[in-house]
């Protein structure tokens, strides 16, 4: 009898043995590939109800072609639109036609949460790129602030995020030069990338022309394509196809003095 | 109101060297550059490198050739010492 419950003991250890490989290895495919669940999780603890509810929330998505208004400065807010693919912007243009690009979105990112307390659009909201866009309506937010304290919690620290994330680009607009400017975006694009799955190694795509990258950095496209040619020539980064491969990331930040803390990432690990 | 270009070399500005000096009078008014083939389909082109009117330009255009970005600064040059402060940057 010594000998039987010895063996079924180890055939039970080779079973949860066996059932916890099983799990190790499904578990990469487990991970949720929704780019706000992602986003939201490295801003915060959510439980799988959470996920579940955001998941949900998710699953009406359209697709909107590039250089498409999702909604423009003096429009009344709509509701709240979510990335879940492609690059987004907000933007203001002047009466002679500058643009400056004030953020990007991208998969993961939404705008903005309190925008129900805004009568008329300040700025407005357009895709770069193809996009995959949901939209939620303002009913849907409410509900969702009011009854899901962990995911109201993870939605506004996304706003906090956003406002630091603007205080570096009025830096980079307004104090660093031309490759700086350019250095401190593909670094920071590199990480918020990162966190939604949408990096290859040291690489990632980046939907955008030279005149929105201009638009953005505040400069001419020929200070735009002068600067990606010394950021290249020098092997920090290699550019093509709208494939950004970051050779020498500890270089380019350097040069940026990039610092992620404004990013607020790992607050999950911490917590 | 006329201009002035006399050559000039930019040994810094990397690939695109070529340039102008633009004077008004005897005074140097802004600097054009030619784009190398390192501008892709801008290649050619003359881009406002400098400007030196006590407004800094943003958006100038780019120029096919040094007569249409020489008009283009006589225009604005004209505008600006007529309303100072009014004057358009494109």
């Amino acid at each position: 009898l010594t000998a039987f419950v010895t063996r079924l003991n180890a055939e039970k250890r080779t079973r949860a043995l066996i059932s916890s490989m099983l799990n190790d290895i499904k578990s990469p495919s487990e991970k949720s590939s929704n780019p706000l669940i992602l986003k939201l999780a490295s801003l915060s603890v959510l439980d799988p109800e959470d996920r579940a509810i955001l998941s949900d929330l998710t699953t009406r998505v359209s697709d909107v072609p590039a250089g498409t208004d999702l909604i423009r400065e003096g429009d009344r807010p709509d509701g709240v639109y979510l990335i879940m693919e492609g690059f987004a912007c907000r933007y203001k243009v002047r009466a002679n036609g500058a643009r400056q690009i004030m953020a990007y979105l991208v998969p993961g990112d939404f705008c903005d949460l309190d925008v129900a307390l805004l009568q008329r659009m300040d700025h407005s909201i357009g895709t770069l790129s193809a996009c995959k866009v949901v939209r939620m309506d303002l009913q849907t937010i409410q509900d969702l602030t009011k009854k899901h304290a962990r995911i109201t919690r993870a939605l506004r620290t996304a706003t906090l995020v956003d406002e630091a994330t603007l205080r570096e680009w009025l830096v980079n607009v307004g104090r660093r030069s031309a490759e700086e400017r350019i250095a401190h975006l593909f670094c920071e694009l590199r990480l918020r990338l990162e966190v939604v799955g949408c990096t290859h190694q040291n690489s990632y795509r980046l939907p955008v022309s030279q005149a929105d990258l201009a638009d953005t950095t505040g400069l001419s496209v020929v200070h735009v394509n002068r600067a990606l040619q010394v950021l290249q020539g020098s092997g920090m980064i290699h550019i093509e196809e709208q494939q950004v491969r970051i050779l020498d990331e500890q270089e380019l930040r350097r040069l940026a003095e990039f610092r992620s803390n404004y990013l607020h990432l790992g607050a999950e690990a911490a917590a | 109101m006329t201009l002035r270009i006399v050559p000039v070399e930019l040994p810094l500005n990397g690939s695109d060297k070529t340039a102008q000096l633009v004077y008004q009078n005897d005074g140097l008014v802004a600097v054009i550059c030619q784009l190398s083939n390192h501008h892709g389909d801008l290649a050619g082109k003359w881009f406002l490198e400098a400007d030196f009117s006590q407004s800094h330009v943003t958006a100038a255009p780019l120029f096919l050739d040094i007569e249409e970005a020489a008009e283009w600064l006589e225009r604005r040059y004209t505008r600006l010492a007529e309303h100072p402060a009014l004057q358009s940057q494109r």
